[in-house]
């Protein structure tokens, strides 16, 4: 029979929190953070009234969900239901994430292990879309499409997605951080005078559109495996 | 023939060093071309398209934006490899 110390529980989890490497600890922090945040909203958003006029963080959000949704349904079409709650995950963790050099932090997408770890989600959501509006065999015939020959080049196409995607976004806010370090190391004292510019540059404005070309790449290759019928909007035929 | 030699005679680890920071430097040099002849002919071409429909304006931004931020992926690529150049090679 085990028992459980809570004290020593607490103290090796604790251990095991600060031994990992500061990207991961941000990482976990802030989905700790969002979580409670997100559940304090939730929990607003049921006592909200419908008829009275939308304020507050409440008016934020329906701004960003009717933003994605309209931006799904441009390009993935009837089915706009099914992928919109990924891309808003993927946006408010993105976003938060990208900006969090502004709260001390270091940027969880400063980690290529955290970016490419998204850009695998993405490629599990092409690959799952693309089997399943083709079926199996058509989904691998393909590979082998115009002819075999083009095998190679279609599966380095296919496997070099999640790469791409990750390191793209690594890269942007990788080179956002070295260059705030670089200027603060050189400006010692004076980088109060330069660095607030720099942070609206690199950390707000570079994350915000790195996140809208992830969220945006993401629905576009999703569309490339739907069939090409759905991809026009309908009201009244939404695919749920 | 004696400059071989030398160069041969002194050549150790921290000269590999040197070479990958070389390395790193023309890297971003030379890939730094790139992306800014491409945003530039974007940002000219989104000017021309602002100039002829003044009421899009909102929408070119945005494309513009966005086409920018996705050709800039080769610069990036090139800072990648620097980075690593400058980091993991010892």
């Amino acid at each position: 029979m085990m028992t459980i110390n809570p004290r020593l529980t607490f103290l090796s989890f604790k251990d095991f929190y600060l031994n990992l490497s500061p990207s991961i600890r941000s990482t976990i922090f802030i989905t700790i953070v969002l979580v409670i945040i997100l559940l304090i909203i939730s929990k607003k958003l049921d006592k909200y009234d419908e008829t009275k006029e939308p304020k507050g963080i409440i008016l934020v959000l329906e701004w960003l969900i009717e933003g994605i949704n309209g931006m799904c349904k441009e390009t993935i079409g009837k089915r706009y239901r099914v992928i919109a709650p990924y891309i808003v995950t993927v946006a408010i963790f993105l976003f938060v994430a990208n900006i969090s050099g502004l709260f001390g932090l270091t940027p969880p997408t400063a980690s290529v292990s955290v970016t490419i770890c998204l850009g695998l989600m993405t490629f599990t959501l092409i690959q799952f879309f693309g089997i399943r509006s083709q079926g199996i065999k058509n989904h691998l015939k393909g590979f082998v499409d115009p002819n075999p020959l083009f095998l190679p080049i279609n599966l380095i196409g296919e496997i070099v997605t999640p790469f791409s995607l990750g390191l793209r976004l690594f890269g942007n806010i990788l080179s956002g951080t070295v260059i705030m370090a670089l200027v603060y190391s050189v400006c010692g004292y004076f980088s109060i005078l330069v660095a607030p510019a720099l942070h609206c540059y690199f950390d707000i404005f570079s994350g915000f559109i790195q996140t809208l070309v992830f969220c945006t790449l993401t629905t576009v290759f999703i569309a490339g495996k739907l069939p090409e019928d759905e991809l026009e909007y309908d009201e009244d035929k939404i695919i749920e | 023939m004696n400059t071989l030699l030398t160069f041969l005679a002194e050549f150790n680890s921290s000269f590999v060093k040197a070479f990958a920071c070389l390395g790193a430097g023309i890297a971003v040099g030379i890939a730094g071309l790139g992306p800014a002849i491409g945003q530039g002919f974007a940002a000219g071409k989104a000017a021309e398209a602002t100039g002829r429909q003044p009421e899009a304006m909102r929408q070119i931004r945005s494309v513009m934006l966005l086409g920018q931020a996705m050709s800039e992926t080769t610069g990036i690529y090139a800072l990648l490899i620097a980075i690593f150049l400058i980091f993991v090679v010892k």
